[in-house]
C-alpha cells in the first residue's frame, strides 16, 4: 500500500505518513483506529503487542497477494474475526470440535466429488433442497466458523483452516444470497479435501476463491468443488424431475420457470442454467446466451425480493459472552458492527433463547 | 491538562442526549471524551426504534465539551496489560489516558470499572449518579446501570 493511499485514507498530508513511518511524528490512537481498518489488522496487532501469529496465517498473507489491497484487508479482518470467535466459543464453553469428514481417497474426477456431495447430503440428512438449512448446518453441526462481509467483486468467498480457530469459510455479503449459498458449499468442499484433490495446489491453509474468468483454465480443485456444490444443493435426480414436472407441457421452460426452479432449491437462475448445461440438458452456448438474457436479468431482480443469507452463530455468541459479562457493550458493538446506540435491538435480535441455543450436535454413527 | 477532567464514555453522551441530562452535564463539570468514543456519539434511538441523530459539535466548539486525542504510545500501555479483548477501542482509549493523564472516567460498564481496578486506578471511576447530583438542579439517572452500588456489586461478582 502506498503512503498516499494512506494518508487520503488519515486524511495527512503524504508526509506525515512518512514522518510516522521513521518515529518522527506520534500516532494517535484514532488513526492507529483508521489503520487498523485499512489493513483489516486488530489494533494490538499494529502495536506489536499482540500474541505471535502462526505459521500458516502468515503463509496465508502471502497467499492473499494476488487480490486487492481492500479485499486483502477484508480478508485479514475475516481471520482476526476468527480469532474473536474462537475467543466467545471458549468465554461461552461452547467450542466445538469439527465434524469435518475428509474423504479417503484422493478426488480427481467430477464422478467422486458428486459422490462425495450425495454423501454429505445423507449424513446430514439435507433433503433435496439443502440450500435451505446449509447455513445453519454447517454452522450449529459440523461446528465451521462461517462469517460474510463485503469482499468486493474479486473473491466469491474463502475458507481457512487454522491450528488456531478451526475451519471457517468467509462469504462475499456484495453477492445475492443465492451466490452466497452456491460459494459456502463450494467453501465446504475445499474445507473436506484440503490436499486431497488431484492436480490442485495441494493443502493451503486459506483458499481465496475468485470469480472464473473466461479462457483462463481453474485449479482443479476448483471445478471439483462447482461439480460438489451443484450436486450438494440440486441433486441430480431430483433437478431432472422438477425439471420434467415442469416442462411436461410445453417445448421450453419460461424464464418464469427458470426463476421457480431456483426459488425452489434456493440457488441463483445462474447455478439453475450451470447445472442444466452439466448435466447436458442444454447446450453449454445455450446456457450462457440464457444467463445472458436482459429480460431474464430484469425479472430475477424484480422477484429477488429482501432475502439475506446472515451467519448467526457468531453473533450469537458474542451477545452471550456479553450478557454473561464477559465483554463490554462497546465491544459487543464492535463485533457485531454497529453503532453502540444500536446494542440493545442487537441483544433482542440475537440473545434470550437464541443466545442460549449453542447446544453440541452429535453426530449419528 | 486539568486533574480535573473528567472522561465521559460513548454510552454516557448517548444516553446524555437521550435523556436530556447531557447539557446540565456539561454546564457543571469539566466533561471530555475519548477521539475514539467521540466517534461513537452519533444518535440515540427511541424505545419505538426511532433514530435521533447527536450533534455534538456545538459544544465542543463552546469547549464545554473536550476531545482528547491519546496517543498509540498510551494505547499500548493498555494493551500490554491484555485486556483488549474484552473491552471496546473507545474504552481502551479513555483507560490509557486514565493511566497517563491522570484524568477522571465516567462510565457504567461494569468491566471497564474492573479493568480500572486491575490497574490500579479505581479511584478515578466516577459513577454517574455523582455527576448528576452535583448538577443544578440535580438530575435523576435514568437507570439503575449508572449507580455506584449497581457497577460496585456486579464488579465485586467478577473479580
Amino acid at each position: 500500500m502506498t503512503q498516499e493511499t494512506v494518508a487520503d485514507h488519515l486524511g495527512i498530508p503524504r508526509s506525515a505518513v512518512s514522518e510516522i513511518e521513521t518515529g518522527g511524528r506520534e500516532l494517535s490512537a484514532v488513526e492507529l483506529l483508521q489503520l487498523s481498518r485499512l489493513f483489516g489488522e486488530p489494533m494490538e496487532h499494529l502495536l506489536g503487542t499482540a500474541a505471535h501469529q502462526p505459521d500458516e496465517e502468515l503463509v496465508m498473507l502471502r497467499a492473499e497477494e494476488a487480490v486487492d489491497a481492500p479485499a486483502r484487508a477484508e480478508v485479514r479482518r475475516f481471520v482476526a474475526r476468527c480469532a474473536d470467535y474462537q475467543q466467545l466459543e471458549e468465554w461461552t464453553g461452547a467450542v466445538r470440535t469439527p465434524e469435518l469428514r475428509q474423504p479417503r481417497a484422493i478426488l480427481s474426477s467430477y464422478p467422486q466429488a458428486r459422490t462425495l456431495a450425495d454423501e454429505e447430503r445423507k449424513r446430514f440428512d439435507l433433503g433435496v433442497t439443502p440450500a435451505h438449512q446449509l447455513l445453519v448446518v454447517l454452522e450449529d453441526r459440523v461446528g465451521i466458523k462461517v462469517l460474510a462481509q463485503p469482499i468486493g467483486s474479486h473473491l466469491s468467498g474463502a475458507s481457512v483452516f487454522s491450528e488456531r480457530f478451526g475451519p471457517a469459510i468467509l462469504l462475499n455479503n456484495s453477492n445475492t444470497p443465492q451466490r452466497q449459498i452456491f460459494t459456502l458449499a463450494h467453501e465446504y468442499f475445499h474445507l473436506l479435501t484440503r490436499g486431497r484433490v488431484k492436480g490442485s495446489k495441494g493443502a493451503q491453509p486459506v483458499h481465496l476463491c475468485e470469480p472464473p474468468t473466461p479462457g483462463v483454465s481453474r485449479d482443479a480443485g476448483e471445478e471439483l468443488a462447482n461439480q460438489f456444490a451443484a450436486q450438494l444443493l440440486m441433486p441430480r435426480q431430483h433437478f431432472v424431475d422438477q425439471i420434467k414436472q415442469l416442462a411436461e407441457d410445453k417445448k421450453s421452460l419460461s424464464n418464469s420457470d427458470l426463476i421457480s426452479l431456483a426459488r425452489y432449491f434456493g440457488v441463483s437462475v445462474t447455478a439453475v442454467v450451470t447445472r442444466m448445461a452439466m448435466l447436458n440438458m442444454i447446450p453449454s452456448k445455450v446456457a450462457r446466451e440464457t444467463y445472458a438474457d436482459p429480460e431474464l436479468r430484469q425479472s430475477v431482480k424484480a422477484q429477488a425480493g429482501e432475502q439475506v443469507l446472515e451467519p448467526t452463530r457468531f453473533k450469537r455468541l458474542a451477545v452471550k459472552a456479553y450478557l454473561a459479562e464477559h465483554i463490554s457493550r462497546s465491544r459487543l458493538a464492535e463485533l457485531l458492527d454497529v453503532n453502540t446506540a444500536d446494542v440493545d435491538r442487537e441483544v433482542k435480535r440475537f440473545g434470550g433463547e437464541e443466545a442460549g441455543r449453542d447446544v453440541p450436535f452429535v453426530m449419528p454413527r | 491538562m486539568s486533574l480535573s477532567l473528567c472522561l465521559a464514555d460513548a454510552d454516557v453522551l448517548i444516553d446524555g442526549a437521550k435523556y436530556g441530562f447531557l447539557q446540565p452535564l456539561l454546564r457543571t463539570h469539566t466533561i471530555g471524551v475519548a477521539s475514539t468514543a467521540f466517534a461513537e456519539v452519533k444518535f440515540y434511538r427511541e424505545e419505538n426504534g426511532d433514530k435521533h441523530a447527536i450533534d455534538l459539535q456545538p459544544v465542543v466548539t463552546a469547549g464545554t465539551l473536550t476531545i482528547v486525542y491519546g496517543t498509540a504510545a498510551e494505547l499500548q500501555l493498555v494493551y500490554a496489560r491484555g485486556v483488549s479483548t474484552r473491552l471496546g477501542v473507545g474504552e481502551l482509549e479513555a483507560l490509557s489516558l486514565v493511566i497517563s493523564r491522570a484524568f477522571a472516567f465516567c462510565t457504567a460498564d461494569q468491566l471497564a470499572v474492573k479493568t480500572l481496578l486491575d490497574l490500579g486506578c479505581y479511584e478515578r471511576w466516577i459513577a454517574l449518579e455523582e455527576l448528576l447530583a452535583c448538577c443544578t438542579p440535580p438530575q435523576k439517572v435514568p437507570d439503575s446501570k449508572y449507580l455506584r452500588s449497581t457497577i460496585e456489586s456486579r464488579v465485586r461478582r467478577t473479580k
